[in-house]
């Protein structure tokens, strides 16, 4: 390159008017903070992810995309006698929950439970531990008679309502059911003054018989 | 003579699609990549999850089957066999202590499978679908029942069990006899009693499966 060509080329780059660089700049500036409040301004994120929430009260089968649920009413009481092992006893309550699942389409393992408490905290119901929820896999059409028992302090009992789901981990985008278990302050009480040890038998294909 | 000139906006406009036009042919392209890029999740969230990639038999036929499974060490061993539906019936004889629940019954899948004594067949799972694709599982520990744990190989000579890598030194040889070049297996399942077999499913690692169509279906 000849020393007569640099000036030639670097003029050729002509600069454009600052006022158009700014206005160009402010654009840009613009977008972005549109953009930022598109994504974070509204509260989007939580209903994206948020399952579909399917609610009934105790009686009623709720008809998720992967199973019919049926929940009946729940008994209570300080002492609990599960299927196998030694009694188990709380200075709170012990809820069961029998639980009629019927799978759609494919076998399924309902793996996620939860009670919201009427004092506004969750009860997470683990698939083993002190509360706990194990109704084995279903084959679709034939129902699975399960019972789901949770430990809870007396005033999470009156206004309770049970969560089911599929996935332990993960609820997102799929459908969950909330069932009121429509229960009182009365119950509460009751249960919590008893102490007849109240059964959570394991989960079977055969219907629990009724004293 | 006159001689159109163009307006300076004019050749502004042109000369901003020159300006770009390599980046504007790239754009589709960035686009289709991107898709594709944030779909990883299909293959691990739904393909894989599900049975998907079919080997169908033709009625009452024998089909081949051959599947390159994942052996958890990091390498794949092959599957290859074959496989002919003889019948779903009503099942005779059930399982020691199976109690049918009520408002189901028991049906069996007779099937008859060959295949190298070599090759790894432990592990396989079976499935009966009716007419709506609705699956009802064998399951080999459920109803009161204990059946073989893999359903498409003889119970009392499954043939050799998958590699547990560096474990296998010290784990006991096995010792069941040689699994035959052909045997029959009529693994028992229990179905709504209204639900008519249309064909059944017998797979080793989703999403690849062997579709056997019943008489029926």
């Amino acid at each position: 390159m000849s020393a007569a060509e640099a000036p030639r080329r670097l003029r050729a780059r002509v600069r454009p008017p600052a006022g158009r660089t700014l206005g160009a700049s402010a654009a840009v500036l613009a977008a972005l903070v549109v953009g930022h409040v598109v994504t974070s301004a509204f509260p989007v994120d939580e209903r994206v992810a948020a399952p579909f929430v399917r609610e009934g009260a105790v009686g009623d089968t709720l008809d998720l995309r992967y199973a019919r649920l049926t929940v009946e009413e729940p008994t209570g009481s300080t002492v609990l006698a599960p299927e196998v092992g030694s009694l188990l006893a709380t200075p709170g309550v012990w809820l069961v929950v029998p639980v009629t699942v019927e799978a759609k389409g494919q076998p399924r393992a309902l793996a996620f439970a939860e009670l919201l408490g009427g004092d506004g905290r969750t009860y997470t119901v683990f698939t083993g531990g002190r509360s706990a929820f194990l109704p084995g896999a279903a084959q679709p059409g034939v129902p699975r008679y399960a019972t789901l028992h949770v430990e809870v302090p007396p005033e999470a009992v009156a206004g309770a309502r049970l969560r089911v789901g599929l996935d332990v981990e993960d609820q997102r985008h799929d459908d969950v059911a909330e069932v009121d278990l429509g229960l009182t302050q009365a119950d509460a009480d009751a249960w919590s003054a008893g102490d007849t040890p109240v059964r959570a038998p394991a989960a079977s294909d055969a219907p629990p018989e009724h004293p | 003579m006159t001689t159109t000139v163009p307006s300076p906006a004019t050749t502004s406009a042109r000369s901003w699609w020159r300006r770009n036009r390599w980046a504007l042919v790239a754009l589709p392209l960035a686009l289709a990549l991107m898709a594709a890029a944030s779909a990883d999740r299909v293959r691990s969230l739904w393909w894989e999850q599900g049975l998907h990639s079919p080997t169908t038999a033709g009625q009452g036929q024998a089909v081949t089957f051959h599947q390159d499974v994942r052996d958890g060490l990091g390498g794949t061993r092959p599957v290859d066999v074959e496989v002919r539906l003889d019948a779903v019936v009503d099942a005779g004889a059930l399982p020691d202590g199976l109690v049918v629940p009520a408002g189901a019954r028991a049906v069996q899948v007779e099937m008859t499978l060959s295949a190298d004594p070599d090759v790894v067949l432990r592990g396989c799972s079976l499935a009966v679908r009716d007419a709506d694709g609705t699956r009802y599982d064998y399951v080999a520990d459920a109803w009161g029942a204990t059946q073989a744990v893999s359903p498409c190989v003889p119970a009392d000579a499954p043939g050799p069990a998958p590699s547990l890598g560096d474990l296998d030194d010290v784990l006991t040889p096995d010792s069941t006899p040689e699994r035959p070049a052909t045997w029959t297996v009529s693994p028992v399942v229990v179905l709504p009693a209204d639900v008519q077999v249309s064909d059944v499913v017998l797979w080793w690692q989703l999403p690849q499966h062997v579709v056997l169509p019943t008489a029926r279906g």
